[in-house]
């Protein structure tokens, strides 16, 4: 007779995000995966002064020894951008600083102005990052900034969910700040089940299920702040410098990786709805999109994730 | 000899576009080609060693080399079977 493993997860903040750990496993692998995240988040914030991305904005212009996961995420970022044209641009940062993101999500509010604190200077080019796998560092360009964002917590699921797998559990999500990827078999009857929250108001437009892959949304609903005469959010376009408006209030998709399901999400929120739809597609990846009306905006292929047959998406 | 008519009258003078709009098409256009021609960069990236982005990305950690391999050669997620009785999480954007 087969042993019950019973299923385990757990929750908590880290990355400015709300974390959720789903293993069907042993339930100390909860612990495994939280610690790596942690470590990670040491690594790869831009509020930590210690951080390796810090050491990497401040000292631009020459190599700075990364560890192999900064490694893998530069190297990530930057065929990210490759792939999408430049349209996802991890060097945003400078951006980011001037429209007022100069400090942690969470100690923003609607009065933050823009502006911001040191780093206004910075500018953008991805194309000039170098990475050296042998010498195990990265230069960044001198004047320009990385802002990991969201696929640094892409990445971390990725991560993250193939290290718990080896370690021994027969399934695991690792969803960090609706970010997620899930490999294995789920607790319960085999596939991921994840509501998709609708941008604009309460509660899910759509749940979808997938037996492996990831998920990501952009939106430029939650991270969002300043007051409503100069409402900012975090989403840039490396076109203008500015939080983009593109008539998308946010979009999500459905890809192999972490890592990729948030560029390409970010990329196809960028492009708008036309352009970006195209992009998802071109990919081979699906996607919805909210357009600021609220009005839904599948890919062709978004009907196949849908749980229930395809009654999930509430049009 | 008079010049044989064609069925689409008199040749119109061909319209000529200010420069600075010819450049701003010109701009549009190589955006909309690197834009919409992710397929043909990212049927590169599965050879390429030359760009910074290739070969950083097989620089990583052991999960970061495995990421490279073959499941790596598509960018699609694989649909759910089932959804009886899952736990169920969120993806609320960031």
């Amino acid at each position: 007779m087969p042993t019950m493993v019973a299923p385990a997860e757990l929750r908590f903040r880290a990355m400015g995000s709300d974390v959720h750990l789903l293993v069907n496993g042993p339930a100390s692998l909860l612990q495994v995966a939280r610690d790596r995240i942690e470590e990670l988040e040491r690594r790869w914030s831009r509020f930590r002064p210690d951080s390796e991305i810090s050491r990497l904005n401040a000292f631009a212009g020459s190599p700075v020894a990364v560890s192999g996961e900064t490694l893998g995420l530069v190297g990530r970022a930057l065929e990210g951008a490759w792939v999408t044209g430049g349209r996802y641009d991890p060097t945003v940062l400078g951006d980011v600083l001037r429209a007022g993101y100069d400090r942690t999500f969470e100690a923003l509010d609607d009065a933050s102005e823009r502006g911001g604190a040191g780093g206004s200077a910075l500018g953008r080019g991805w194309a000039g990052v170098v990475v050296d796998p042998a010498g195990s560092s990265v230069t960044l360009p001198a004047g320009v900034g990385l802002d990991p964002g969201g696929i640094g917590k892409g990445y971390a699921a990725d991560l993250v969910v193939e290290e718990v797998r080896a370690a021994g559990a027969a399934g695991v999500c690792a969803n960090l700040g609706g970010d997620l990827r899930a490999e294995g078999r789920a607790p319960g009857a085999g596939s991921w089940v994840v509501g998709i929250e609708h941008p604009l108001r309460p509660g899910p437009v759509a749940t979808v299920t997938l037996d492996r892959g990831a998920v990501a949304t952009s939106s430029r609903v939650r991270r969002a702040w300043g007051p409503a005469a100069d409402r900012r959010h975090h989403l840039i376009d490396p076109a203008t410098g500015a939080p983009a408006d593109t008539g998308l209030a946010a979009v999500t998709v459905l890809a192999a990786r972490g890592w990729q399901a948030e560029v390409l999400a970010k990329a196809a929120f960028l492009g708008g709805l036309d352009r970006g739809r195209a992009l998802l597609t071109v990919a081979g990846a699906d996607g919805l999109l909210v357009d600021d009306r609220g009005r839904l905006h599948p890919t062709g292929g978004f009907d196949r994730f849908l749980a229930g047959g395809g009654a999930g998406v509430d049009r | 000899m008079d010049p044989t008519p064609t069925a689409a009258g008199p040749r119109r003078p061909a319209r000529r576009r200010h420069p600075a709009a010819r450049s701003r098409l010109v701009a549009g256009l190589l955006s909309a080609v690197l834009f919409l021609g992710l397929g043909a960069g990212m049927a590169a990236r599965q050879t390429t060693s030359a760009t910074t982005a290739s070969s950083s990305a097989a620089s990583g950690s052991a999960s970061a080399q495995e990421d490279t391999g073959s499941g790596a050669s598509t960018w699609a997620a694989t649909p759910g079977s089932s959804s009886d009785q899952s736990p169920m999480t969120s993806s609320q954007g960031s």
